[in-house]
């Protein structure tokens, strides 16, 4: 075991990499609810994890960031090309901003007008600039009112971070777990599928299930790249 | 020593030196206290090093609100239940005893207990409920009052005085059947 200079050293070692993993994955995902329907974002990187945080936020919060549907459709693959919003959110992140601050953004112009209107509204994930070894995988979007209520119910939380991991056990029992916690731990959301249909919330003071019908499992498979047996 | 929020301020305000202090105050018993989930003292080790990382990444994530205290133990006890969901849903140390055979964390045992009633009661720790053990460690082992563990475990007061009435219980029926003699 190390003694305290050693293991200062480490933490500081680390402390540097969560902050640059944090720029790194750090996606702006956002959710706009609308009246009758909330839609949430969720963007999956990577092969087998999901390191994804999300924000989600309310379209009717008036002190808002800038976040407009041109950066949210552009493609981030080259950071050049980012238009000069997005370069501006970049500093921000590059300067070690949190995720929280960013919770305050809201949709505007067309996206803002769609969600007025009552439609599904997808944010394209926002990208940092550090991202050479980084690729969007794919993007997706739940639209299931009931899932994205009980997620932000439960997480409380505006920012939460997500972890997933996949446990075929057997036929009915666990299929998948997705971990929220917010950044320094402490509120753990835990999204279980029981079996086929039931999904199970749990952030450790309550426990919550939910029949997920075709379109919420179909959204979870994708999620979670999981199947749901028969 | 000044105390541990002191430090926080101070490091927060750019002083690296001041982070120190908080190490060199809550390593052992954050290490000791995850070493209660994981088996592997290394590992534990090496969660509570995420543990003060993510405070040194993010220190204003604390809010001043509770003690840092609270909060690290709060983190640890995340992060720890965390490793193990990740690690095949790895089942709780069922005996601390494995752990003695590395002579440096026998060393850090040594250090965080101080007599044998004391070994004897956290080698039975494992082997309750989750809740049980981490309210009855904080209250008896890291000296925190109610308050202090319902804000390092997000429940209230009452709840750790439930824990803790239901967990002496577990406990006193465990080591009984161990053939401990059992007075409190």
């Amino acid at each position: 075991m190390m003694d305290n200079t050693a293991f200062e050293a480490l933490v500081f070692e680390r402390a540097e990499e969560i902050r640059r993993h944090d720029k790194k994955i750090r996606l702006i995902c956002m959710s706009a609810v609308p009246a009758a329907a909330a839609v949430m974002v969720l963007t999956a990187v990577g092969l087998d994890l999901l390191p994804v945080r999300s924000v989600f936020e309310n379209t009717t919060q008036s002190d808002s960031t800038f976040y407009n549907a041109d950066t949210a459709a552009a493609d981030f693959s080259n950071a050049a090309e980012a238009p000069a919003d997005t370069a501006a959110l970049n500093e921000e992140y590059a300067a070690g901003d949190s995720a929280e601050e960013f919770s305050g953004m809201v949709p505007k112009g067309d996206i803002a007008e769609d969600a007025e209107n009552g439609a599904d509204v997808v944010f394209t994930p926002y990208r940092a600039e550090f991202s050479e070894d980084f690729s969007v995988k794919e993007s997706v979007t739940i639209t299931d009112p009931a899932v994205i209520s009980r997620l932000m119910s439960l997480t409380e939380l505006p920012a939460v971070e997500t972890e997933l991991s996949s446990d075929d056990v057997n036929e009915y029992t666990i299929k998948g777990e997705l971990i929220f916690s917010d950044r320094n731990y402490d509120n753990t959301i835990t999204m279980t599928i029981t079996d086929k249909n039931i999904i199970q919330f749990s952030n450790g003071r309550s426990v919550e299930k939910l029949e997920l019908d075709d379109a919420s499992k179909k959204m979870l498979t994708e999620i979670f790249d999981i199947a749901f047996t028969e | 020593m000044c105390c541990a929020e002191d430090s926080l301020r101070k490091y927060i305000d750019g002083d690296k030196q001041a982070f120190s202090s908080i190490i060199e105050q809550f390593k052992d018993p954050i290490i000791f206290f995850i070493s209660t989930y994981v088996k592997d003292p290394h590992t534990a080790e090496d969660i509570a090093a995420d543990c003060f990382a993510q405070l040194a990444a993010y220190p204003t994530k604390f809010s001043f609100r509770s003690s840092l205290k609270s909060y690290l133990f709060s983190m640890a006890h995340n992060m720890a239940v965390n490793y193990i969901r990740r690690h095949s849903r790895i089942t709780f140390l069922e005996n601390v005893h494995q752990m003695a055979a590395d002579d440096e964390f026998e060393h850090l045992e040594s250090a965080m207990l101080a007599d044998e009633r004391s070994k004897m009661l956290h080698k039975a720790l494992p082997k309750l409920n989750d809740n049980y053990r981490t309210a009855l460690y904080l209250v008896y082992f890291e000296n925190m009052s109610y308050s202090e563990a319902a804000a390092a475990m997000h429940k209230t007061a009452k709840q750790i005085d439930n824990y803790v009435t239901r967990g002496r219980a577990a406990l006193k029926k465990i080591l009984t059947e161990e053939g401990f003699s059992y007075d409190g």
